[in-house]
Formats: C-alpha cells, sequence, structure tokens
C-alpha cells in the first residue's frame, strides 16, 4: 500500500507491507511501548530495497525518478498493538479491529526521496499504469496526483513568477514561485487544500501539522525545482554568464537559472534588491480588490457604420452590485457628496478611477494619453484597435481585475461566422430497407452546406468579398462579425472542394460533421444542422416517428415496461439501417429482456417474410452464461439456445451442425479467443455483447478474436456509464461500428487526452454528440422511467460455481453422503447440518471451506491473491461487476451474508477489485462503532457506498435508506428474514425504487431450494420458516438429489 | 493575508467645511513639526502678510480645507470682495527617498510602535533630516503656492491657509507624512517588512494567496484518526483545472518592465523566452508518451 509525503523539499515514497501486516497479525506481537515515551520503527513498513524493487518492476518508467533511501518520523494512529493500518490495507485484508489505548504515536517508515523536480513525472508515471499488480495506491496518492496536475497546469498556463526571498540569516535566494492569486486558481488551490489528507500534516520535520505551509513548500518546491532543471537542461545559464554581477537584473537571474539559488548581493546592495523586486511583482497585485468600485472599460460599436471610430468609455462599477455604474463624466461632474454611496467613503470615486486608470494603462497602453488629461472619460479606437482590444486585452485586463464590457454580439453565435449543414433522407420504408441495412455506415446521403451568420445565411460571393476587406471585424447585413482571414480561407477551399465533389457524402461522415467537430478540415465552426427523414429520426431530431408500428410480440412471456418497449423500438431502429448500438441503460432497468425481446421480434419479422436468420451469438461473461439460458427460457422460450462452452464442444464442421437449428448460441469471452476459428467461421445474423466493457482493452488477443466475428450487425449491452470511460467507450463503439470513431490513436489525441487530462467540455459535447444516435442510456431516475418502475424490483443473479468451487462442492457431496447414509438420529441430523453449511460456504466463496479464522488464512500471507480473489467464486465475481455499476452511478448498496468471514472477504475484494472502502457491521461490532457506521452510510458526503452487514447483526432494526440496492450474497431460505433484512433499505425515507439482487449459483442446492419456493411446492412449506432442519428429514436419495450437483453448474472453459 | 504597497499612493482626501483658527501661536511655535512649518512659513510670507494671514483665519475666512499628497488648498474670503481657492503646493518625497527613511526608522522600534498608535514619533524630523529629506520643505522655493483667478497674488489668503494648517499640524503631526506622500498605514506596514529584513528572519518579495483562514490549518491531527488516510472535502474541485482564458506571458505583461533602474539586462525579454520553454515543456508532460502503453489484459 504505497503512500507519499512531502517533506525536507522532496517526496518520500514508503509503503506498507501487507504481508508484514498479516505476519504481524498471527504472531499477536507483543504491545508496544505507551505513544508518548518513544519514536518506534513501523512494524510493516516496506523496506526501501524491496519497495525500489517493486516499484522499478511494477512501472519501469519511474526507474530514473526514484532517489536515494531515506525515512521519515510520522505521527500515526495507534494502539497498544502498535501503528493502525491506514483504511484501504485495513479494507484489503477484510476489516481490522483496533485495540484498546487508541492515540498517536511517532514511527519512523523507510521511503524513497523523489526530487521536487521530478513529482509530476512521477506520480503521473504511476497513474498512467492500468492496473498495479502486488501495489495498491493509498488515497495519498490520488492526492499528489491533483497537486501534480495542478502544477503541470500553472506551468503551462505561465502562472508562475521569478521571486526571492531571505533567510534567518539574511542571506537571499531566488526561486520561481507559483502565482496563486487570481480567483480560479485560488479557488482550485483551496479545493486541494481542503482536499489534502491528514496523513500529509503528520511528518514530524519543523514543518508543522498546519495544512498551508506544507502545500506552499510542496507548490514552490515543484515549480522551483521543474523551472530550474528545465532551464539548466536548456543551457538558459549562458545567458548571463559574462554580464556585470553588480547589474540587479544579472545577480537574480543567475541564481534563478542554476542550481544554486544563493543571489550575490549582501548587505545593502541585497536588501535594495529585495525592495526592488517585491516593488515589481507588487504590481501583480489587484490593488483594487477591495474596493467596491472598480474600473469600468466599456467599448461600444460605431453607430454609424464602419466609417466612423469605435468608443472606449471609462466608467467605475460596483464590485457587488452590477446595475451599479457611473460614467466618466458622473465622476468628474458629481460632486464627491452626491456620490457619497460609493464603499466606505474611504476611497473617492475620482482617485479610483485616476488611480486604476493607471494601472490599466500599464497593460493597455492605447490608455497612457489618457493620463495627461486634467478629467480622462474615454478614447476613440479605430477598428483594428478594437478588435485587438477584444481578443487580446479584453482578457487580460479582466484578469487583472478590471471590468470590461463588450459589445453584445461578441464571442456570441451572432458575432461569427459558421456553417450549417443539411442532411436529407426519406422516411424509412420496407423498401429502402434492405438498401439502407445493408449499407450501414456508408449509406449516402444527400447534404448541402451554407455559410451563415447566427441564423442568417450568406452566399459564398458575399464571403469572398469579406474576405477581401483584410479586416479583423466586418460588418455583414448591418452585424459586425469578428472574422478569422485564415478560418474564412480554408473554409472557401472546403466548400468549393465540397460543390466540386457532389452533393452526397456516406453517413458516417455527415455524421461526424454534425457532431460539430471537424473544423479544421472545414475551417469555420459547424453551427447549425437540419437533417429530414430517417437522419433527422437517427439524430433524435424528429418527433420518434421511429417507433411506429413497433409493439411487444405476443410470443414474450412477460410484459415490457413502456422504456422498455422505447429500448426495443430503437434496437430495431437501428438495426434496419444496418447500424450497431450500445444499449447502456442503469442497472435493473431490465437490458437482458430488452435484447431477448428483440431476438423473439427479428424471428417474428422475418417468419412472416418467409426467411430463416442465422444465429444470434451472445457472448457473456462466464457467471452469468445461466442467467442468460433461464432469461431466454423464460421470456422467450420458442427460442432454440444453444450454449457452446465445457471440454467436449464442437468445433469445426461438427459445430456448424450443432448451431444448424439454434436461434441464440451463448458463449463465453474466454472462449470467442479460444475457438476465434471456429466461430469466425460462421456468419452471425448478430454478435451481442453483454458487460461490454470486458473489451475495454483494445490491444487485447480477446477483443481482436471478438472483432473478427463475421456480422452485419452488432450489439453491445453495459450497465456502465461509458461516456466517462473513454478507453472502453472508443472501444465498444469500435465494435458496434467499426471506424466511427477513427483509429485508437486519432480518438486518443482527439478526444481522450483532452477530456480525461484536461476537462475539455468543447471536446467533450462533441464527442456526446457523436456517440448520441448509438447509445441508450436511461437512469432509474429520468422522468420518463420512474414513473413505471415500481417501488421495489426484485432479480435473482444466477451464477456458476468455479472450477475450484465446483470440486470442492463435490468433495463434500461425495465424502459425506456415504456417511450420512451410514448413521442415523442425532448423528445423521448432525452430519446432514455440518454438510449443508459447508456447501452453502462452498458457494459463497471457497476460501470459507479451508480452515481457520484468521486473515491470514482468508487472504495468503503474501497477499498476492487479493488478485485473484474473486475470480475463485462465481458469486462473488458477480457481485463485483454490479457493484462496480451501482458505484458508476453514483448509488449505495447494502450487501447480506451470513458468515462474518464471508463479509471480510467481501470487504477486502471490494477494497480490491473496486478501489472502495466498504463498511462492514456484523455481532462484534461495538454498539458506538455501529451507529458511527450507519450514521457515515447515511450522510450525505458518504466515502464508503458498499455496507456489507452479517444478516443477523444487521438484518433488524438498521435504517439504511442510502442505499438503493440489496444484495442476499447467501440465502437464508426464508422469505420473512431476507424481507427483514431488505426492509433496512426499503422503508419510509426511501425515496427511489429499491433493487434487490438475490444470489443463486446454478446446478446446486441453491437453486434447487430456490425453485422450490419459487414454484411453492409442498416441500417449500416445510423449508420456510425452519431454516435448514427440513433438510435432515429427507431420505438420502432425496438428499442426494437435492445436494447433487448438476452439469451446467460449473463454469468450464478448458 | 499581506499586500505589497501600490505602485501610485491613494492618500485620503480630507475636506473640511469651515474652519477657524483659535490657538495659541506662541504654544504652536513650540510644537514639533507645526512650529517647524511656521517657521518654514515666516521664511516664505513677510511678519505683515503673515499678520494679515493670521487674523483672516481668526476670523473664519478660511473654508473647505481640502488635504491630499502634495497639496493643501482652501477656499479663503476677503473682508470685502471676492473668495479665491488658494493652494499651497510641495514636491513628494522620492519613493527611494522613503526607502532610507523607512530603513532608519527600522532600526528602532519606537518608531513602529508610535506609527502603530498614530503618535508623533520623537525627533522624527532630525530623522528625516538625516536621510537628506527635510520633512518639512526646508528650500522657500519647494512650498509652491497657487491660486485662482487673476491678478495680484494676494499672499495674505496663502498665509491664513498656513496658520490653519499649523493649528491641524498640532492636532495630528502626522499628517505631514500624508502631505509628502506617504499614507500611516502604508508607512507601517514598510516598516514591519523592513524590520524582518533587518533582523534575521525570512521573507519573502511575493505576497501569500488569499485563502479563507479556516482551511490554512486544518483539524488536529489528534482530531482527524477516523479519516486520518483518506482526502478530505473538496476532491473533486481540485482536480477541475481552472477555467481560464491563456493569455500568452499573462503575468509578464502585467508586470510591466522591471522597475531596477540599475537593471541594464534585458530582463523581460529572457523572461518571456524562459515562460514559453516552460510552457511548452509542461504541455509535454501534460500530454503524457506519444502513444499510451497496451493495457494489459
Amino acid at each position: 500500500m504505497l503512500h507519499a509525503n512531502w517533506s525536507d523539499g522532496r517526496l518520500v515514497v514508503w509503503a506498507e507491507s501487507i504481508r508484514r501486516f498479516l505476519l504481524l497479525s498471527d504472531s499477536q506481537a507483543n504491545p508496544l511501548a505507551p505513544a508518548s515515551e518513544t519514536v518506534t520503527e513501523h512494524p510493516f513498513a516496506t523496506p526501501p530495497d524491496e519497495l525500489r524493487e517493486l516499484l522499478e518492476e511494477q512501472i519501469p518508467a519511474v526507474r530514473n525518478l526514484l532517489g536515494e533511501e531515506t525515512s521519515l518520523v510520522i505521527t500515526l494512529p495507534r494502539d497498544l498493538l502498535g501503528p493502525w493500518p491506514s483504511d484501504p490495507l485495513a479494507n484489503l485484508v477484510g476489516g481490522v479491529e483496533t485495540g484498546e489505548g487508541s492515540s498517536l504515536g511517532e514511527f519512523t517508515v523507510p521511503g524513497i526521496a523523489v526530487d521536487a523536480a521530478h513529482i509530476a513525472s512521477f506520480i503521473l508515471a504511476i497513474w498512467r499504469v492500468d492496473r498495479k499488480k502486488r501495489l495498491e495506491l493509498g488515497a495519498s496518492l490520488d492526492w499528489w496526483r491533483a497537486v501534480s496536475l495542478f502544477v503541470l497546469d500553472l506551468l503551462a498556463d505561465q502562472r508562475f513568477i521569478p521571486s526571492m526571498k531571505q533567510d534567518d540569516r539574511a542571506m537571499l535566494h531566488a526561486s520561481w514561485r507559483p502565482w496563486l492569486h487570481d480567483e480560479e486558481v485560488c479557488r482550485r488551490l483551496s479545493a486541494v487544500l481542503a482536499s489534502m489528507p491528514p496523513l500529509m500534516r503528520a511528518v514530524q520535520d519543523g514543518i508543522g501539522e498546519a495544512a498551508w505551509p506544507r502545500l506552499e513548500s510542496a507548490l514552490a518546491g515543484m515549480v522551483d525545482g521543474a523551472i530550474r532543471r528545465l532551464l539548466i537542461a536548456d543551457d538558459f545559464p549562458e545567458a548571463v554568464e559574462d554580464r556585470d554581477p553588480s547589474d540587479p537584473h544579472v545577480a537574480w537571474l543567475s541564481a534563478l537559472l542554476d542550481s544554486g539559488n544563493r543571489i550575490n548581493q549582501d548587505g545593502e546592495a541585497g536588501r535594495a534588491l529585495f525592495r526592488d523586486v517585491r516593488r515589481w511583482i507588487g504590481r501583480l497585485d489587484d490593488v483594487g480588490a477591495d474596493l467596491e468600485y472598480r474600473l469600468w472599460l466599456n467599448l461600444t460599436s460605431p453607430p454609424g457604420g464602419a466609417t466612423e471610430p469605435w468608443r472606449l468609455d471609462l466608467g467605475l462599477h460596483s464590485s457587488g452590485d452590477p446595475m451599479q455604474r457611473l460614467t466618466a463624466e458622473d465622476v468628474w461632474t458629481q460632486s464627491p457628496e452626491s456620490l457619497g454611496s460609493l464603499g466606505d467613503g474611504s476611497a473617492e470615486p475620482q482617485d479610483i478611477l485616476v488611480t486604476e486608470l493607471g494601472r490599466a494603462a500599464r497593460l493597455y497602453p492605447v490608455l497612457e494619453p489618457l493620463l495627461t488629461e486634467a478629467t480622462p472619460a474615454g478614447v476613440d479606437l479605430d477598428t483594428a484597435k478594437a478588435a485587438q482590444f477584444l481578443s487580446e486585452f479584453k482578457p487580460l485586463l479582466e484578469e487583472a481585475g478590471f471590468i470590461i464590457s463588450a459589445p453584445a454580439w461578441w464571442g456570441t453565435s451572432d458575432g461569427t461566422l459558421g456553417l450549417r449543414l443539411s442532411v436529407d433522407a426519406e422516411d424509412l420504408d420496407t423498401a429502402s430497407e434492405h438498401e439502407l441495412s445493408l449499407a450501414g455506415l456508408n449509406t449516402m446521403v444527400a447534404y448541402r452546406w451554407q455559410v451563415a451568420v447566427g441564423d442568417q445565411p450568406i452566399s459564398l460571393e458575399e464571403l469572398r468579398r469579406l474576405s477581401m476587406q483584410k479586416l479583423p471585424l466586418v460588418q455583414v447585413q448591418g452585424k459586425w462579425v469578428e472574422i478569422d482571414q485564415a478560418q474564412v480561407s480554408r473554409a472557401m477551399t472546403f466548400l468549393e472542394r465540397s460543390e466540386s465533389g457532389g452533393q452526397e457524402m456516406r453517413l458516417i461522415e455527415a455524421l461526424r460533421m454534425a457532431s460539430g467537430g471537424e473544423d479544421e478540415e472545414t475551417g469555420l465552426a459547424i453551427t447549425g444542422l437540419e437533417s429530414t427523414g430517417w437522419v433527422s429520426d437517427l439524430l433524435g431530431t424528429s418527433n420518434g416517428s421511429w417507433m411506429d408500428g413497433v409493439t411487444q410480440p405476443e410470443r414474450f412471456e412477460g410484459e415490457l415496461r413502456p422504456y422498455q418497449l422505447r429500448g426495443l423500438a430503437w434496437l430495431s431502429f437501428l438495426d434496419r439501417l444496418g447500424l450497431g448500438g450500445c444499449l447502456a441503460d442503469d442497472m435493473g432497468l431490465g437490458k437482458t429482456v430488452q435484447l431477448i425481446v428483440l431476438l423473439q421480434w427479428e424471428r417474428i419479422r422475418a417468419e412472416k417474410a418467409g426467411q430463416k436468420l442465422a444465429p444470434t451469438l451472445l457472448v457473456v461473461p462466464t457467471s452469468v452464461t445461466g442467467n442468460w439460458e433461464r432469461e431466454l427460457g423464460r421470456f422467450a422460450p420458442e427460442l432454440e439456445v444453444y450454449i457452446h462452452h465445457g471440454p467436449g464442444r464442437p468445433v469445426g464442421d461438427e459445430f456448424a451442425e450443432a448451431i444448424k437449428n439454434a436461434d441464440v448460441v451463448i458463449t463465453t469471452y474466454a472462449l470467442v479467443s479460444r475457438d476465434q476459428e471456429t466461430l469466425q467461421n460462421v456468419l452471425w445474423h448478430r454478435v451481442v455483447l453483454d458487460e461490454a466493457q470486458y473489451i475495454k482493452n483494445p490491444p487485447t488477443k480477446q477483443t481482436a478474436a471478438i472483432r473478427s466475428l463475421e456480422t452485419n450487425r452488432r450489439i453491445a449491452l453495459t450497465g456502465t456509464p461509458v461516456e466517462n470511460r473513454l478507453t472502453e467507450l472508443w472501444s465498444i463503439m469500435e465494435f458496434c461500428n467499426p471506424g466511427y470513431l477513427g483509429e485508437a490513436p486519432e480518438f486518443r489525441r482527439r478526444f481522450a487526452r483532452p477530456i480525461e487530462r484536461h476537462r475539455d467540455s468543447r471536446q467533450a459535447d462533441q464527442l456526446k454528440r457523436l456517440i448520441q444516435p448509438f447509445v441508450l442510456r436511461r437512469l432509474k431516475t429520468d422522468r420518463n422511467v420512474i414513473s413505471d418502475l415500481p417501488d421495489c424490483v426484485e432479480t435473482r443473479e444466477f451464477a456458476t460455481l468455479s472450477p475450484e468451487q465446483a470440486k470442492l462442492y463435490e468433495q463434500v457431496v461425495d465424502g459425506m453422503i456415504g456417511r450420512v447414509d451410514r448413521s442415523d438420529g442425532i448423528q445423521r441430523r448432525g452430519l446432514i447440518l455440518a454438510m449443508l453449511g459447508k456447501l452453502k460456504q462452498i458457494c459463497d466463496h471457497p476460501a470459507l471451506a479451508e480452515s481457520g479464522d484468521d486473515l491470514a488464512h482468508l487472504v495468503r500471507p503474501d497477499g498476492s491473491d487479493l488478485h485473484s480473489l474473486s475470480s475463485r467464486s462465481g458469486k462473488a465475481t458477480r457481485l463485483m461487476t454490479l457493484l462496480e455499476e451501482v458505484l458508476a452511478a453514483g448509488e449505495r448498496a447494502l450487501v447480506f451474508t451470513q458468515y462474518r468471514r464471508m463479509g471480510k472477504l467481501l470487504t477486502a475484494m471490494i477494497g480490491h477489485d473496486l478501489d472502495t472502502q466498504s463498511l462492514f457491521l456484523h455481532g462484534g461490532t461495538p454498539v458506538a462503532k455501529r451507529q458511527q457506521m450507519i450514521d457515515g452510510f447515511q450522510a450525505d458526503a458518504c466515502d464508503t457506498p458498499v455496507f456489507v452487514l452479517s444478516l443477523k447483526a444487521g438484518g433488524l432494526g438498521l435504517n439504511l435508506t442510502a442505499a438503493n440496492h440489496v444484495f442476499h450474497f447467501d440465502r437464508w431460505w426464508n422469505p420473512a428474514v431476507e424481507r427483514q433484512a431488505t426492509d433496512r433499505a426499503f422503508r419510509i425515507g426511501q425515496s427511489r425504487t429499491v433493487h434487490v439482487h438475490k444470489f443463486v449459483c446454478l446446478g446446486t442446492l441453491e437453486e434447487r431450494i430456490d425453485q422450490m419456493i419459487q414454484e411453492k411446492t409442498a416441500l417449500a412449506e416445510n423449508i420456510i420458516g425452519s431454516g435448514d432442519d427440513w433438510l435432515t428429514e429427507l431420505s438420502t436419495g432425496q438428499l442426494r438429489e437435492v445436494l447433487m450437483l448438476r452439469a451446467d453448474a460449473m463454469e468450464v472453459e478448458a | 493575508m499581506s499586500r505589497t504597497r501600490m505602485e501610485l499612493p491613494t492618500p485620503k482626501r480630507k475636506v473640511e467645511r469651515t474652519s477657524k483658527f483659535e490657538s495659541e501661536v506662541s504654544e504652536l511655535e513650540q510644537l514639533p513639526v507645526a512650529g517647524t512649518w511656521l517657521k518654514q512659513l515666516r521664511e516664505i510670507f513677510s511678519q505683515e502678510v503673515m499678520t494679515r494671514g493670521l487674523e483672516a483665519a481668526q476670523a473664519g475666512k478660511v473654508r473647505r480645507v481640502d488635504f491630499k499628497a502634495g497639496s493643501i488648498s482652501a477656499q479663503v474670503r476677503a473682508e470685502v470682495g471676492d473668495t479665491r481657492r488658494m493652494t499651497i503646493h510641495a514636491e513628494l518625497i522620492p519613493d527611494r527617498s522613503w526607502d532610507r527613511v523607512v530603513e532608519a526608522m527600522s532600526g528602532e522600534a519606537i518608531y513602529a510602535a508610535c506609527l502603530l498608535e498614530r503618535q508623533l514619533p520623537p525627533d522624527l524630523e532630525q530623522l528625516f533630516v538625516s536621510q537628506g529629506v527635510p520633512l518639512i520643505p526646508a528650500e522657500t522655493d519647494s512650498l509652491d503656492i497657487q491660486w485662482d483667478g487673476d491678478g495680484h497674488p494676494e499672499l495674505w489668503r496663502a498665509a491664513a491657509l498656513g496658520w490653519l494648517v499649523a493649528q491641524k499640524l498640532a492636532a495630528d503631526p502626522l499628517m505631514i507624512l500624508e502631505f509628502r506622500g506617504q499614507l500611516v498605514p502604508a508607512l507601517s506596514d514598510r516598516l514591519r517588512q523592513q524590520r524582518t529584513l533587518m533582523t534575521r528572519g525570512g521573507a519573502t518579495a511575493h505576497p501569500d494567496p488569499p485563502l479563507a483562514a479556516d482551511i490554512l490549518t486544518g483539524a488536529a491531527l489528534n482530531e482527524c484518526a477516523d479519516r486520518f488516510w483518506r482526502l478530505g472535502a473538496d476532491f473533486d474541485e481540485a482536480r477541475r483545472p481552472a477555467v481560464l482564458e491563456h493569455i500568452p506571458h499573462a503575468l509578464l505583461r502585467r508586470l510591466g518592465p522591471s522597475t531596477m533602474e540599475s537593471g541594464k539586462f534585458p530582463l523581460s525579454g529572457l523572461l518571456a523566452t524562459i515562460y514559453d520553454t516552460v510552457a511548452d515543456h509542461a504541455r509535454s508532460l501534460q500530454e503524457g508518451p506519444s502513444e499510451d502503453p497496451p493495457s494489459e489484459s
């Protein structure tokens, strides 16, 4: 578990070792001395040589950035046994109970230093590695990432200054400093400061506990270090070599450009230099910030047209009341008494105007002549100067605190040239469908371009005339418009080329253009779009005629909710156009049902047309193959389903023969890669990916194999908001509509980097428009959906056993059933109950079948199995997938289990797989702590969105309405008990639909008992309310029937 | 938050509607500052002019005294006749001279203590003289008399204003500092900074950013055990880039040319190159490697 602290002008990275912690827990180490007495070695910190090796192995890019080995003295929370593990470490090992005598204590931690100049590179390198085995990142690394990005933004935006400081011995040192005063920067700085984890302030190095001195030191060190290193590398020190050292500029620069920062000016010369620098930097200070009135510069366009000058008027503008303004004339002609409402009266309006004008003139020299006037009121500008003022000086003056008013059209579409695109298509009819569905994105559509100012079109001829004026601001049809000559020239070339290239383009090009991008190609921004026919439907600008005629098929064994019917209509609409789509509805809205009804709908349609469709290939995660099989059987029983898995699965011709009559073939992601040759020899009617985020890594063999499948129709299902995960988004869209988002490197350059690294809202909007026709995502909170949803939705989540689970399960049944058969009475009942408990635990996780109750038995001592912990259990794998969707939607969940050890494991898995801390409440949780957990979970700002509870301890009396998902990880078989647990979230105070997920292991006793309860068999009457006792009354034959593992229970890949 | 001093002083302007000279002349002559002021007036004006001026001041003929940096003006009415606006101008003490004065004052804590209490420090005038800048202009031609309207100057009106100023200086001798271009609070601030420089305390040439006091320190560590390892509030905001329009060399342009008179090396030019070099490098770091490394499957 990696942490990082700032100390002594550098970053020190250090780590807690999971292995050492577990060993220590096992050995029940001797209590430490009371907190105040000594500084103690941290008992489970990773030794620096081990840490270096780990970092270099996991993140090769940091190899040259790691400095010397060092150590820190840090104050940490502790009890009598030693320092507490960090929260994420405690989570990874399933939670840790803190002991008696909680306090703070000082510990020495060994670490590795990273030079201030390299911190940003080091931190970003860590975060650029996707998944780091054997290395977990503490929250401090999140914080350092935010700090590093902040520093890079400051440097990239040139928000730093040269400065100097005097040390305790009156010696002067030059330094590069971040300039943090401007409002927007200061807001971000405040957030960085407020989000600093307390750990950052706990280093005992003389800086103290306060937050700002430490952040200030870190920012200053990083900025100075990064700039100085760069300047030295670029030979900047040569610029002042052999210059007069008594020149104060040279003295200062010499210490700014080189590695030594000492300024060689002492005594009076040094003090004079310091005063000069301070005075110069003081010019940055917004001295008017505290005044109630600011200097106001108001530019107005010439009323009589281009032949008249523009007018820049001076005045005063209230800082607090935007309506309160004084013209210069008011200021000069009215007496100070009549302007008495200005501020607190400490500064006269005339003084403010003159003083601030002096400051503004320094930034905008055009104002300088006004300073020679007795009562300055304003200045006339020609058109070129007015354009320069608007584009260049307005932002500069605004940044310095002045209030600038520009003409209303400036910066709006009314004041800029743009291109409008019209795309025309017919309404969709059966006749055109076939042709369209074959061409897909390559369908040709009619289009035309038009240059426009706002909504007003202008001719190409007029554009030519405007470009010949060579002015940055021109009048078009009486409106002033900003013109960039280079853009206009490119636009004219583009339009001439478009006209000569005919009036049709491919759909893919039209959609890209319609998203508003491609400025580089079109010259001018695309500011409007008109479309007709099915293109309008696709772009979502029509009245939704694509919904017409889509109804729920009669054969569907269920009832679609209205939004699900809309989902079917959308999927079928894309299908008719030959386009792929991604159904990304929120979890619980029924993506599975919508896909099943589509499969049914298209087959009924084909039947009516006398056609026979090839099968649809459904690629799913291993853990949900059984789930799909059951749901298909339940809602569309007429569909022939073929499951392609297992060691004896057919390949080649044998496979083709096996699927001859199938409507749906279900297989897993892993098998698509292994049986690529077999699967790609079939021309599939459609390929569907469930949990499509599985193909998020484009370079993998598995993703390539999936893309190689032959089909014209593709659908991806995912519950995660793909628009926020750009690698996933590209990968999924590349599957749905190959080539639409361009090649991966181009996509990274155009969208992923600007959006993820710089939060470029323009690019984000453009990408959203680009994918909008192909992604349907409804949230449970959408107005149209919420009215369709019942208050509580219950779903069974079917999971398969992992091979390890299946083997253990069979061993237990085989080993014990004979013993049961040979025993009777109490002994028999005891054996059955023991067996039952063991099997239920195996269905949860194979680790529960292992003996021992301590952490070391649940998590292997080297911590390495944390990465495979969830994959050892089918249920756990499924839970992690579902929880990921819950977290991505910003929702909260309760997870109930009967077993305390399972709760620990779940906490560990959630910590590792989802990088999320969870709460765990069980019978041993003290009452005070219990309430603290509940309060924390219910609070608005909650950083533990998953609450694991043991059914006995958490099933009654708690109010946990902040959750709208309830997971029953294992079953009690008594609906009343489960309902009571569900009611922790589904109760008064709950304002959302509660989704209850009941986990069932396929082919095991869990499924059989679940079926009995569902079918309300006579046996079920005995089950309900009697716990597991009823099983002890069964004959050995009946018992074998209930417990025996069915073949489809196990996930088999080999 | 500390602030650096403004480039242009913005002294308060004090306007009083009516004033009457009511002091004992002999007492005023004994006082520091006010006494020196009168002494200088007697150097400028004849005894006759001073006497007539005194009579006018005592009769309340001086109205609307306006006190500013570098000038004092008022409307002075004749016994019979018109009212004229009279102004006494004095040169402002140059900034570099103030630096010397501040450095000299910082040697003795009494100056700072008195200024903070708005009391006259002992020997203030001598201190100014020792630095070559008399607090009250010593040369006759360093005080300039102006009046509105045409015709004879009628110096008695200026003398009347001078008497009233002497009375005001007796009440608040530190007004003379403002007359010479330095507000008392600003002088105290400069004195504080200079004292830090002179002593062995650290000091910086740049101000601290204006952060809210409540986030500067953070809660005591022993109150943070339950969130010791966790991120604090506002983390999402911390990751959000500031929405700033990029203006090339914005800070350099706001700084303007260096104010160091003896600096000959082209500082701004080199800094401009440095700013561009650093920004380019930071952008390339933000972009990261040209190709993202392939993710592990």
